[in-house]
């Protein structure tokens, strides 16, 4: 794509200050545009979704919980079909179902306290199930029920099951979890939404903070003398590099691969600048000459789009020949990626195929024969498997490929796990 | 206005070779301003351009063929009121484009072209084109614009193995091979079936055991069991009997029905149609889409401008691609929302042959123009610079306002240049057409002069008008040359109508005696037409030259006297 073009699009900062005199639909409409012409990609989907997703949760209407979440759902899921090779989209999507669910509880939780606090120690339901209240009942109750009413057979199954899907969400199933959160009081939906909001202000500043959080790590990671090859440094790995720039004497090689047509300026210019500035010494390599310079590299850089459950890694083309000569080669490789990159999901096929790109890269539209003659497949994303990958190197710090089932877990409710699942029709 | 084109580059890909049309552009590069602009086609008669001097004043200029034109052009409200101005222009290009270049001095409107090099340009204004883009939108050229984008709501592509494009809901049963292509919602395919670089939309029921290659099969459609499509475009509802063979370039429209076991004909591709050109029903063809079939053979009522088609077509392998697809009643309605161009052809074919004159006069000089406004004023003689150039003389002789012949003399100059007329052709136009005035001079109502007076009156009335004669008409001193001035006279005189034999033969002699006098035709000349053979070869002529004895003898007579008096005169020296 000519740069030029890019210049007469709207872009997502337009398109996100754009959001605040635009009707919801119309938001949404322009961002799944946006998602399909391929102007939004990589990083700015995750701000682009948590942007729109806090439109959804001021705008919309709603008046309980169970109406927010499906409409978080729906509209989530309208962003993902869009892009289906940017699992940020869905990440960012389940993080925000989370944060309401979590919201949700504690509304909850604050209000059977209060009844709590009311009610009577004479009562026979065992103090440390406080959700076993009967849900339907609004709070705060000043007169617990009588115990005859409670051992009603229905009410309890309902309360046996409420206490199994707050103790052990997992276990039941998705509806099962939000049946009693629909007993959120409309009164406290307006607290809800600022809460809300509020939650999903600080998951942006998480994502805008995650480089410079990575950044953090990086006189761990690189050690004096070092010769470090990043391939294709996006900005995570850009800032990775400056700052480690500012403390440590190392190597960088910037691999990357064939230059595409027309451009004649040198790759990463900017980036050499600065880490040549900082006295770090920089070498341009061509991607198909890496795998002679790998005996001599202490460690392999780069960042990843997306990471799966099982560990592998959803990257742009080109940096799964580095990570497999790095792995030959017992060379240490370290994945930048941000937490909320982590899919709680495995590999789709279609990312393991990769992305196809625009075949012009390669082969220049004008040169009829090989156009007529050749099929040219240009993919632009690569799937590596988690073999190749020694650190994950994430805002919360390295991580090795046994953590990431806590981290999926500490970041994402069980309940939204399967939401790419609940993809319906369009 | 500036217009965005696309390079292509020295070795056209399929996009640039599908054009037909080669728009050539001239360029000034190191401003980007469009100079001139023209279109070539294999077919024109004339194969160069002429350029505008103009543009020899630029420092410098390209002409470029090489380019795609996309029928993108950024403009100023200007150009809108340019537009309104020129009422005749109907193609953007062809008219707009060329007709504002040309008149530059005129309108003093600027016009660029941007020249990208890289991403994709391509406009579908015809079915060659169509294809073409189709398949790059398939091989991913387009993108965004490729299938899985999903860009369209509803759209719900997905790449699959093989380099194909699948929507949901799309059953192809094990066995099927689908391998670059593109594949909508509903479809099913059976086992057995080989589906490769085609483009199928929803709904459609593909047999067991079906072929189709490089084809573009539209809503709808059912293939049965063991038939092969190959690069054809089948619209929509179009159902295919079993074992029916659909060779390449074959179109079929809406609703057509081909019945089992037929085999289409290949050259040429068939057209079929359940609708005429008329826009009614057709009558089935059973010899062509078998029994049971729905659908006839579409023909266009060919017009000039479309025969022009017909021969590319020949030539074209390809031949149903060609832009006279669009005539087809169904896909023709479809290709709107792909081409916007194709409503202009429609103005092609819609139109008569004077819309076509017009529009090619430019390219064309006037010959043509000229030719059809004087078909009808003398069908049995179709040269035109014969009848033009009698018309203009006979006109400037009848003329009482003025005594000049200068002006007849010019526009006949220049409408023998602009025909290449050559000297028996100019001969026997002024031959004949001062017989006519002459003859005109006989008759009562101009005054019933007599034979003499006639000859006199119609040679010596105008000013040069003689010397027209003796240079032009005759055109130069040699006896054959006068003989042959003297013979068109002649034959020039039984050709004109309403005269009696004797009144004619009389005018002959007058008007050779006139010449004579006149020192046009000597006595060399005349005597040499007496002696040809042609001048008595039917009896009409023969009747007439007798008429001419007397002057002849007259003249022999005077010749000896002339000679005997030279022969005196060289004493004398």
């Amino acid at each position: 794509m000519a740069p030029s073009q890019a210049a007469h699009v709207p872009t997502l900062d337009n398109l996100i200050k754009s959001f605040n005199n635009q009707t919801l639909e119309a938001s949404i409409e322009s961002l799944i545009f946006l998602l399909k012409w391929r102007q939004v990609k990589g990083d700015e989907c995750a701000k682009a979704t948590a942007h729109i997703l806090r439109q959804v949760v001021a705008k919309s209407k709603w008046n309980d919980v169970d109406q927010l979440l499906s409409r978080i759902q729906s509209y989530g899921s309208r962003l993902a079909r869009a892009a289906p090779l940017e699992p940020v989209i869905g990440n960012v999507v389940r993080r925000v179902l989370g944060l309401i669910r979590d919201e949700a509880t504690e509304d909850r939780n604050a209000d059977d306290l209060a009844s709590e606090a009311a009610s009577d120690i004479q009562s026979l339901t065992p103090s440390t199930n406080p959700t076993a209240h009967p849900p339907q009942r609004p709070a705060p109750v000043p007169i617990r029920p009588s115990p005859s009413v409670i051992s009603t057979g229905l009410q309890v199954s309902k309360s046996m099951f409420n206490l199994l899907s707050v103790a052990n969400p997992g276990d039941s199933p998705i509806t099962g979890a939000s049946t009693p959160m629909s007993q959120a009081q409309p009164a406290s939906a307006h607290a809800l939404r600022s809460e809300v909001m509020d939650g999903i202000e600080e998951i942006l500043d998480e994502i805008n903070q995650a480089d410079d959080q990575i950044a953090g790590f990086s006189e761990i990671q690189i050690h004096p003398g070092d010769y470090v090859l990043a391939y294709q440094p996006s900005r995570t790995v850009e800032k990775f590099l400056v700052k480690a720039a500012s403390k440590r004497r190392f190597t960088v090689l910037i691999a990357s691969h064939a230059f595409s047509y027309g451009t004649s300026e040198a790759p990463y210019a900017t980036l050499r600048k600065k880490l040549n500035a900082a006295g770090v010494n920089t070498i341009n390599l061509a991607s198909n000459g890496l795998m002679a310079y790998i005996p001599r590299v202490n460690k392999v850089i780069f960042s990843a789009k997306a990471v799966y459950q099982n560990g592998g890694l959803l990257v742009d083309s080109g940096s799964c020949i580095a990570a497999q000569a790095a792995y030959e080669y017992l060379k240490p490789v370290i994945v930048l990626c941000p937490v909320y990159k982590f899919c709680p999901e495995d590999p789709s096929d279609e990312v393991s195929r990769g992305e196809l790109g625009n075949p012009s890269s390669y082969v220049s539209y004008a040169n009829g024969p090989a156009v007529d003659a050749l099929d040219v497949e240009n993919t632009v994303t690569d799937y590596i498997p988690p073999e190749l990958i020694d650190v994950y190197l994430t805002n919360l710090g390295p991580q090795t490929r046994h953590h990431l089932a806590s981290i999926l877990a500490d970041h994402y409710k069980t309940e939204d796990i399967g939401f790419s699942l609940q993809l319906g029709e369009p | 206005m500036t217009v965005v084109l696309r390079s292509v580059g020295e070795q056209p890909h399929r996009a640039a070779k599908a054009r037909g049309i080669t728009p050539v552009f001239i360029v000034d590069p190191t401003t980007g301003r469009c100079l001139q602009y023209e279109e070539t086609h294999p077919l024109q008669s004339e194969h160069y351009l002429n350029l505008d001097p103009a543009v020899f004043s630029h420092g410098q200029f390209e002409i470029r063929t090489d380019l795609v034109d996309c029928g993108i052009d950024i403009c100023t409200p200007d150009v809108l009121a340019l537009w309104s101005e020129s009422f005749d222009y109907e193609l953007p290009r062809k008219n707009f484009l060329h007709g504002v270049l040309k008149d530059w001095e005129l309108n003093g409107k600027m016009l660029y072209a941007e020249i990208l090099d890289d991403g994709y340009a391509a406009r579908a204004t015809n079915l060659q084109m169509y294809d073409c883009i189709s398949r790059d939108v398939l091989e991913r050229w387009t993108l965004p614009f490729v299938p899985d984008s999903n860009l369209l709501h509803g759209q719900t592509y997905r790449r699959v193995k093989g380099g194909s494009y699948v929507e949901d809901h799309v059953v192809a049963e094990r066995g099927a091979k689908v391998t670059q292509s593109a594949v909508g919602r509903g479809t099913t395919i059976k086992t057995g079936s080989a589906i490769s670089g085609s483009t199928i939309g929803r709904r459609c029921k593909i047999g067991k055991n079906v072929k189709i290659e490089n084809s573009y099969i539209w809503d709808d459609a059912v293939i049965e069991d063991g038939a092969s499509v190959v690069h054809s475009v089948l619209a929509g509802s179009v159902v295919i009997g079993a074992n029916c063979h659909v060779p390449e370039g074959t179109l079929i429209s809406y609703h057509a029905h081909i019945a089992s076991g037929v085999q289409l004909p290949s050259k040429p591709p068939a057209r079929i149609s359940v609708l005429a050109d008329n826009k009614q029903l057709a009558d089935t063809d059973i010899s062509l889409v078998g029994k049971g079939g729905k659908g006839a053979s579409y023909t266009v009522i060919a017009d000039e401008e479309d025969s022009d088609d017909e021969d590319s077509g020949d030539r074209d392998p390809a031949v149903l691609q060609s832009s006279l697809i669009y005539s087809l009643e169904g896909l023709n309605i479809s290709t709107s929302s792909i081409s916007t161009l194709a409503s202009d052809d429609e103005y092609d074919s819609d139109d008569d042959i004077s819309l076509a004159g017009s529009m090619r006069a430019g390219d064309f000089g006037h010959k043509r123009d000229r030719l059809s406004s004087f078909a009808s004023d003398d069908a049995a003689k179709p040269d035109g610079f014969h009848n033009d150039a009698v018309h203009g003389l006979v006109d400037a002789l009848r003329a009482d306002d003025s005594d000049d012949f200068d002006g007849a003399k010019l526009e006949f100059m220049g409408l023998r240049l602009a025909n290449n007329a050559s000297d028996g052709a100019m001969r026997r136009a002024i031959a004949v057409a001062f017989v006519r005035r002459a003859a005109e001079l006989l008759a009562p109502e101009h005054g019933a002069l007599e034979p003499t007076k006639a000859a006199a009156e119609a040679l010596t009335s105008k000013n040069g008008a003689v010397k027209f004669v003796r240079e032009v008409g005759v055109g130069g001193e040699g006896v054959a040359q006068q003989a042959e001035f003297a013979l068109a006279l002649q034959k020039a005189l039984t050709a004109v109508r309403g005269l009696e034999p004797g009144r004619s033969g009389a005018l002959l002699a007058a008007l050779l005696q006139q010449l004579y006098s006149l020192d046009v035709l000597e006595e060399e000349g005349i005597l040499a037409w007496w002696a040809d053979k042609r001048a008595a070869e039917n009896e009409g002529l023969d009747a007439l030259r007798q008429k001419c004895r007397v002057l002849v003898e007259w003249l022999e007579n005077a010749d000896e006297e002339e000679s005997s008096e030279e022969e005196g005169d060289d004493e004398d020296e």
